[in-house]
């Protein structure tokens, strides 16, 4: 596989905007069927009576940011490990019709100790609704390989 | 379970759950195309994604509560409101789960805070993802709010 992004790639205090994924009822409710089948996120006259209408489980929004980030840069990028999720909060509820934009803002880029090839990127993900609404944050970590050690440019 | 349920320092079997490669590569299908551009180069075993892991541990958890719930209606109880959590922290997967792999998930409660509401106490839970062979392959921390079975709103 060639890469295009590299350690080098992801500035410390680089904002980038992407995404663009409507979020329809059924969507909310098969995801829930198959990993988080409470009422709220797959009985629409049960969701009424407790949070106002169907929402989507919060493992699902995680689930389309992780999608987001493979369409915008992942499947481009030298990803030597997902070293794991710092935080992640689910700040306000997702639901049918909402169309969801992710903010990416780099935190820290750590190069590891010489001579390994590679870096830890830092991630704060903005999950933001069509309201300009966070419904989800999430900081994670990378492990990216370096430019130089590779020869590819 | 209600907020008095909880007991820091015990640890539930939230059971397990298989891993096949058709459910490995449905989950990369919808979230994780480098999942099944893996699958597509020859990449064998597939391994799931990271987030599929967690999202199984959520899957058993509703299964587990569900249960309990059932066994109190059984015995004419008041079964507790459910409650939302917040989000999670530290995930970390520190070996991957390949197809066919059976991952048993344990849920460890390590803090319990009564809150500002009379009606909720926080409950602070650290989950574990276990595969056939004994190793970690999931970990992270998640709080939850539990309604209080005293408080009767």
């Amino acid at each position: 596989m060639s890469y295009l992004l590299y350690f080098e790639d992801f500035p410390p205090g680089e904002v980038v905007e992407y995404g663009g994924l409507d979020v329809s009822a059924d969507d909310i409710v098969a995801f829930a069927r198959e990993f988080d089948p409470q009422p709220f996120h797959i009985d629409e006259e049960a969701a009424r009576a407790t949070t106002g209408g169907l929402i989507a489980s919060g493992w699902h929004t995680c689930a389309l940011l992780l999608r987001m980030n493979c369409d915008a840069f992942l499947m481009r990028a030298a990803i030597l490990a997902e070293a794991g999720v710092e935080e992640n909060r689910w700040e306000r509820p997702v639901g049918p019709g909402d169309r969801l934009h992710v903010r990416r803002l780099t935190l820290a880029a750590r190069p590891r100790d010489s001579g390994t090839g590679e870096g830890e990127v830092e991630f704060l993900y903005e999950v933001v609704n069509q309201n300009g609404l966070v419904a989800m944050t999430q900081r994670s970590l990378l492990v990216v390989q370096r430019r130089s050690e590779d020869g590819a440019d | 379970m209600f907020y008095e349920d909880f007991r820091v320092g015990q640890t539930a079997d939230l059971g397990s759950a298989t891993f096949s490669r058709e459910a490995i590569l449905a989950y990369g299908r919808r979230f994780d195309p480098r999942i099944v551009a893996r699958a597509a180069a020859g990449s064998e075993p597939v391994a799931a994604s990271g987030l599929h892991v967690a999202a199984a541990a959520m899957r058993r958890l509703v299964d587990t509560r569900n249960a309990l719930r059932a066994a109190m209606a059984a015995r004419g109880e008041a079964l507790p409101e459910l409650g939302v959590s917040p989000g999670f922290r530290e995930m970390r997967w520190p070996r991957p789960v390949y197809d066919g792999d059976v991952v048993s998930y344990l849920m460890e409660t390590v803090l319990k805070r009564e809150t500002s509401k009379p009606k909720w106490g926080l409950v602070g839970n650290r989950f574990r993802g276990v595969n056939q062979r004994g190793e970690d392959v999931l970990v992270f921390s998640s709080v939850v709010l539990a309604v209080r079975r005293a408080a009767k709103a």
